[in-house]
């Protein structure tokens, strides 16, 4: 008899799942704050560039940081 | 079945008008009021909207967005439409549409709300969408390289003169309105000082602890303000620290123009960015808090419809009906402002052509929201509350007794206990001549909040609304000054290259140094003004911001004629004549007006008249009157540059559609996408 309990794999997965749901909630809120995605800037670079040297976690947001009130009005009135 | 929405949608809108078209004398429910704009705006974005889309702009989902060609993972991102929609409409809305709707609520509710509801329909949204379209299919580029491109080399460099310019104007009215607010406030000052060592702990933890994590660093100092807010009550209550915390106007001023001027010399990351985010955070909190709480409570709007100072007797701000209702409203309606965010951060992170009908109009409907319950918040209020909190004291005198005498005198009721015992029940000494509206709206809301969800707690809701106003226009001020000073290094860096290197310490200090200088200047002499500042810097800034909206919708205009649209280039010009009507109208009554309330030269006539009759100090009036005049020339100033933009618009609009030259639009040629369709 086969049982109904999950098997380690499914729970895994759902744990994996939720977590990725869990990401892309953060991600959406902090794009609404104007923070970009350092994943998302990471899987960037490997697909489209990646003979360049990939920035790290600290130097990508300190970049960042440094262009984002550099760039004209970024908050209104 | 959704169309069955549509029609609701627009039922609600056609039944709030008609409310609030046939009530005569009896008090309307707020409820109506968002009935009526909710119902409107669903109908114009789905019809109006949509025009402007597939016909006038032709939106084409194949062509490829500069977040896709351009795609770099840092600003060229392809974005959600729903997350670009919070990004954009938290960049756009601030303090303005909150401000200038409860200052126009003197004409009563109606005018105000018409002007908000229907202006941003036919002329905010519009130009917001068409900006970000033609941004958009330009690789991003800023409104200042449009106007250059699309009508000429002279204009490219007077807009961005002109924008410097109105920042200036900007940061120092949204400085007076927060430091009108903190005067004498213990409770209010304690918790702003406390949002300082919060943004700098928050700031290491980004940056040095916890490198990205800005959920969490944000979460830790949304709990410690709301410490410090309960905490500011403790505070205000002890009579060892009270006393600390108790600061006129001019210190709370002189400390705004000290912390601006740090926060744009230090670090980004260990003050700028880690307010900014806590204020967007509590921004998006508590305007949705109070739709909720608008809606739960609908409370009766206790101001008339309208009142007897659209003659322009009004006692907050001078002048009739037409123009000024439009000056006084001009973010929730149309900010010109908004072309600049249009064109800056939001075009490089649309994901596809279709979503910027969301972005550009919608997000713009909603800022206009904001500003309907703005009004809403203040027209709840019974009128005598109202205008003593919003006179300046010159025309109250400094007690609530004297108060009362001239706001009887005008017909309202207003009984001197009741005020007496609301500025107790909020945690303050005196709300008397508190202008600004900062505060006015911050009782609205405590009333709302307090009704809707928290039985009683008034002054810890009053303070809360304080906070979250002041937080987001500190922050404002110190972006503001920032971006400022970077626009003057690129300016210098013409006249001399080294003060053009923005990584220049001495550079940076220098170009801080002369914003700060500027919008300083104008908020002190706003503080020691006897008709309480806003009375002339409010019209100056709204003058000054639809000038910008001027002329970025001749940037507008001109996009679609060279694109070859000119039979839809109506839906732009139309609105553009009517900001040249109501602005150049403004203007020449603010300077010309023989009414010393309304027009800036003869207000210095009559204050050196005063000093010659020894009625006014001669140092006091010399100030008052010079900076009537420098407030002249400035208006001036605005509306010069603006002609010039409106006439060289309009002579390459006059040259294209008669042929003499190519109907050619500077756009990014044609990629197809590679999205799935």
């Amino acid at each position: 008899m086969r049982s109904r309990l999950p098997t380690v794999d499914s729970l895994s997965t759902a744990v994996s799942r939720l977590s990725t749901q869990l990401h892309q909630l953060a991600s959406a809120v902090r794009s609404i704050a104007g923070m970009p995605d350092y994943r998302a800037y990471v899987e960037h670079q490997r697909h489209c560039h990646p003979e360049r040297p990939l920035l790290g976690e600290r130097e990508f947001f300190a970049e960042y940081l440094r262009a984002r009130y550099a760039d004209g009005p970024n908050r209104c009135c | 079945m959704t169309s069955l929405l549509w029609v609701l949608a627009a039922l609600a809108g056609a039944g709030g008008w008609a409310v609030l078209a046939l009530a005569r004398g009896e008090s309307v429910s707020a409820g109506w009021l968002i009935a009526a704009a909710v119902g409107t705006y669903v109908i114009a974005y789905r019809y109006y909207g949509r025009f402007l889309a597939t016909r006038v702009t032709g939106l084409d989902d194949r062509r490829a967005t500069p977040a896709e060609r351009l795609a770099n993972g840092r600003d060229f991102v392809p974005t959600g439409r729903w997350v670009l929609f919070g990004h954009h409409f938290a960049a756009i809305a601030g303090a303005g549409p909150l401000v200038g709707p409860v200052l126009a609520a003197q004409f009563g509710y109606l005018p105000g709300t018409l002007w908000i509801v229907f202006g941003v329909v036919l002329a905010g949204a519009v130009q917001d969408y068409v900006i970000l379209f033609a941004s958009m299919r330009r690789d991003g580029k800023s409104l200042g390289r449009m106007a250059r491109d699309e009508i000429g080399p002279v204009t490219g460099i007077l807009a961005m003169v002109a924008i410097l310019a109105i920042m200036v104007i900007l940061l120092a009215v949204l400085a007076l309105v927060v430091t009108r607010s903190l005067a004498e406030s213990p409770w209010g000052v304690f918790t702003i000082v406390c949002t300082i060592p919060i943004a700098i702990l928050m700031g290491f933890w980004m940056e040095r602890w916890r490198p990205g994590r800005t959920l969490e660093a944000s979460a830790i100092g949304v709990l410690l303000l709301i410490a410090a807010l309960v905490g500011g009550r403790w505070v205000a209550a002890s009579p060892v620290l009270a006393p600390l915390f108790t600061w006129p106007a001019k210190t709370i001023a002189w400390g705004i123009i000290g912390y601006g001027f740090l926060a744009s010399v230090l670090p980004v990351w260990m003050l700028l960015c880690p307010r900014d985010y806590l204020s967007t955070f509590m921004k998006i909190g508590t305007i949705t808090l109070l739709a909720v709480g608008l809606i739960v409570v609908h409370p009766p709007l206790q101001m008339p419809a309208l009142t007897r100072f659209i003659d322009g007797s009004g006692p907050v701000f001078a002048g009739k009906l037409f123009p000024f209702v439009f000056i006084t409203i001009a973010c929730g309606a149309i900010s010109g402002f908004h072309a600049l965010i249009a064109s800056g951060t939001t075009p490089k992170m649309v994901r596809r052509e279709g979503d910027a009908r969301l972005i550009g109009y919608g997000a713009m409907l909603m800022e206009s929201f904001v500003a309907v319950m703005a009004m809403a918040a203040a027209a709840a209020l019974d009128p005598g509350t109202y205008f003593a909190m919003n006179v300046p004291t010159a025309a109250l005198g400094g007690s609530v007794e004297s108060a009362a005498a001239v706001i009887q005198g005008w017909g309202f009721a207003f009984s001197p206990a009741d005020f007496h015992a609301l500025t107790a029940s909020v945690g303050e000494q005196t709300l008397l001549s508190r202008t600004g509206g900062a505060a006015t709206l911050a009782v609205g809301i405590a009333h709302i909040f307090s009704k809707a969800f928290g039985g009683g707690l008034m002054g810890l809701w009053y303070h809360f609304a304080i906070m979250f106003e002041a937080l987001f226009i500190l922050t404002t001020v110190d972006a503001g000054t920032r971006v400022g000073r970077f626009m003057l290094q690129e300016l210098l860096g013409h006249v001399w290259a080294p003060l053009g290197r923005t990584s220049w310490y001495p550079s940076s200090v220098i170009a801080s140094a002369v914003i700060v200088a500027g919008w300083g200047y104008f908020l002190v002499q706003g503080v020691i003004d006897p008709n309480g500042g806003i009375n002339s810097l409010w019209p100056l800034f709204g003058i000054s911001n639809q000038l910008l909206a001027t002329v970025a919708l001749c940037v507008g205009t001109t996009v679609l004629v060279k694109a070859g649209k000119a039979r839809f280039a109506w839906v732009t010009a139309l609105p553009l004549a009517w900001l040249v009507t109501v602005t150049f109208t403004a203007s020449w009554q603010k300077v010309l007006s023989p009414d010393p309330r309304l027009g800036f030269l003869s207000l210095a006539d009559r204050t050196l008249a005063k000093v010659n009759a020894g009625e006014m100090t001669a140092e006091l009036g010399r100030q008052v009157a010079f900076n009537a005049r420098l407030d002249a020339l400035l208006t001036t100033m605005f509306v010069a540059v603006t002609l010039f933009v409106v006439v060289a618009s309009a002579r390459e609009w006059v040259l294209v559609i008669r042929g003499r030259k190519p109907a050619r639009a500077q756009e990014t040629p044609f990629v197809e996408t590679a999205y799935a369709q």
